[in-house]
């Protein structure tokens, strides 16, 4: 039986035929893109990470967590209904300043994300603070004039129990690791954005 | 030469602490747990009575409530103040973080009051407080009358936190502890001086010791060279027969109680309270406690070295995460 002739196989191996310039340029294109796929899915993947985990402080693990903001984002909205309880008594149901302290209860309450709730907790302050200043001008019973100085207490106490908050710092660093080279690059292409402080 | 080096920075690094105080506003814990007094508003009699009592409720709950006075923050605000005062001093019993604090700036007319996370859900929440704070503070507070406001707001948190802990199994008017001795502010610092220096000696010492240690190895014995590079090899450990004394709970040495005088039970707090408004800062220093603006009739120096009239006690560790409340504004 004669041998196979492999000769013409061994060619073939040995001479390799050059790349065409088109497919050199996809060759190129291709392992760019994967390049470019990579650092995206890489650099979002770690950033994000380190965002999850200041957001673990911020959100807590559960309703009750007293570590957490969201927390203490509740308990302003308790009081703020508290709030609007007491002046209920003494404005009219349909006042704007009752109105506008509802509707910051109710978009504080919905929001989600550190964002939205600093945004909507400094509404809500700002109304509460306007009641209050409001209610102030009203002939309070003794009673309730001591209930409106203990929800203003409480209040303000859950803003300062926030700034010192674990989540706060854990934010602030990952704030200022965005602010570095290279990582600042990085974040500009993986569209990661800084975490909302709520150091009152 | 590395021994030179060493003895350097260790003297360096001692200085350092004298030269560069760690913290900025420089408060100095006092050596009483309950008063003090740097602004030297506070009568005598009034700091004996709290003290007394304060260490009644100390021992059976680990609780202290402590009133800070001062004539001004240097521009610092009243609530961040009192948080640091509250964690650096450790205020309360550090498990039950059952703490309380009042300070009061005199010359910014101004107060706050912090509770220890313990207690600031239920009873002293910053509502509690507020009011507590307008009904039995404000008032005397008002009419410069510190003392006496010291005195009221003092009974209204020892009221509230006796009826916490439901002691009135005791007497309505607990039995008055003797106070401790005082200290000598004067040997305090002295002796902390000395404690630094026998700590540098020790440190120059162990030095010294280990480099003549590693000085007396002989020839470097080394391992087969694909392990990896020669090495000395390390000194032989001691043979070790110390058994460590079994402690016996039933034993003379265990039987004190709970809550030592010597200790701040170590509470933390998450803040919340109440107080006067802050009203903006009219400026000062700290540097009116000793012979400035408030006068220097107890302090023993300049800063905060004077005020309290001792007693025993010291801070447990506890901590606060802020809040609080303060005069309303």
């Amino acid at each position: 039986m004669s041998k196979p002739d492999t000769s013409k196989a061994k060619n073939s191996k040995t001479e390799d035929k050059p790349l065409k310039p088109e497919g050199r340029r996809k060759a190129i294109l291709i392992v760019v893109l994967c390049i470019i796929v990579a650092l995206f899915i890489g650099g979002r993947r770690g950033l994000m990470k380190r965002r999850d985990a200041a957001e673990r402080y911020f959100y807590g693990t559960n309703d009750n967590d007293e570590d957490s903001v969201v927390y203490y984002l509740n308990e302003r909205i308790s009081s703020a209904g508290n709030l609007l309880i007491i002046a209920r008594r003494y404005l009219s149901e349909n006042d704007k300043l009752i109105t506008d302290v509802s509707q910051s209860c109710e978009k504080l309450e919905k929001a989600d994300d550190p964002k939205g709730k600093y945004e909507y907790n400094e509404k809500l302050t700002e109304s509460c603070d306007a009641l209050i200043g409001q209610l102030k001008l009203q002939n309070l019973s003794s009673t309730d004039k001591s209930f409106l100085d203990g929800i203003k207490a409480d209040m303000d106490s859950s803003l300062q129990i926030m700034g010192h908050l674990e989540y706060n710092t854990t934010a602030a660093q990952f704030n200022a690791l965005l602010g570095k080279f290279p990582t600042n690059i990085v974040r500009l292409y993986t569209f990661v954005r800084p975490l909302t402080l709520f150091d009152y | 030469m590395k021994k030179t080096i060493t003895c350097l920075t260790v003297l360096a690094l001692v200085l350092s602490a004298f030269i560069c105080p760690v913290r900025a506003l420089n408060i100095k814990k006092p050596d009483s747990v309950y008063v003090a007094d740097y602004a030297s508003v506070i009568d005598s009699d009034v700091e004996e009575y709290i003290i007394e009592k304060g260490e009644y409720l100390c021992g059976k709950t680990g609780a202290q409530i402590c009133i800070v006075t001062v004539s001004f923050l240097d521009g610092e605000e009243i609530e961040d103040v009192c948080y640091d005062i509250f964690n650096d001093w450790g205020i309360g019993d550090k498990t039950k973080d059952n703490g309380v604090l009042l300070l009061m700036t005199i010359g910014e007319e101004n107060y706050w009051c912090m509770a220890g996370d313990g207690l600031s859900k239920k009873p002293l929440s910053a509502g509690t407080l507020q009011n507590l704070l307008n009904d039995y503070l404000e008032p005397d507070f008002a009419a410069a009358d510190y003392s006496q406001g010291a005195q009221r707001i003092f009974d209204a948190l020892y009221e509230e936190l006796y009826d916490y802990y439901d002691l009135s199994d005791s007497s309505v008017n607990p039995p008055v502890v003797s106070p401790q001795p005082s200290t000598s502010k004067k040997s305090g610092g002295f002796g902390t001086l000395l404690i630094i220096i026998l700590v540098v000696v020790l440190i120059v010492w162990l030095a010294g010791r280990s480099s003549r240690r590693r000085r007396n190895y002989g020839s470097t014995n080394y391992v087969p060279l694909f392990f990896g590079r020669p090495r000395t090899p390390k000194p032989p450990r001691p043979r070790n027969n110390y058994n460590p004394p079994r402690y016996n709970s039933n034993s003379d040495n265990y039987s004190r109680k709970k809550y030592d005088d010597d200790d701040f039970g170590g509470g933390s707090s998450r803040g919340g309270g109440a107080g006067r408004s802050s009203g903006g800062s009219s400026g000062g220093g700290w540097g009116g406690f000793g012979g400035g603006s408030s006068g220097g009739g107890r302090s023993s120096g300049g800063g905060f070295g004077g005020g309290s009239s001792g007693g025993g006690g010291g801070f447990g560790g506890g901590s606060s995460h802020g809040g609080g409340a303060g005069r309303s504004k």
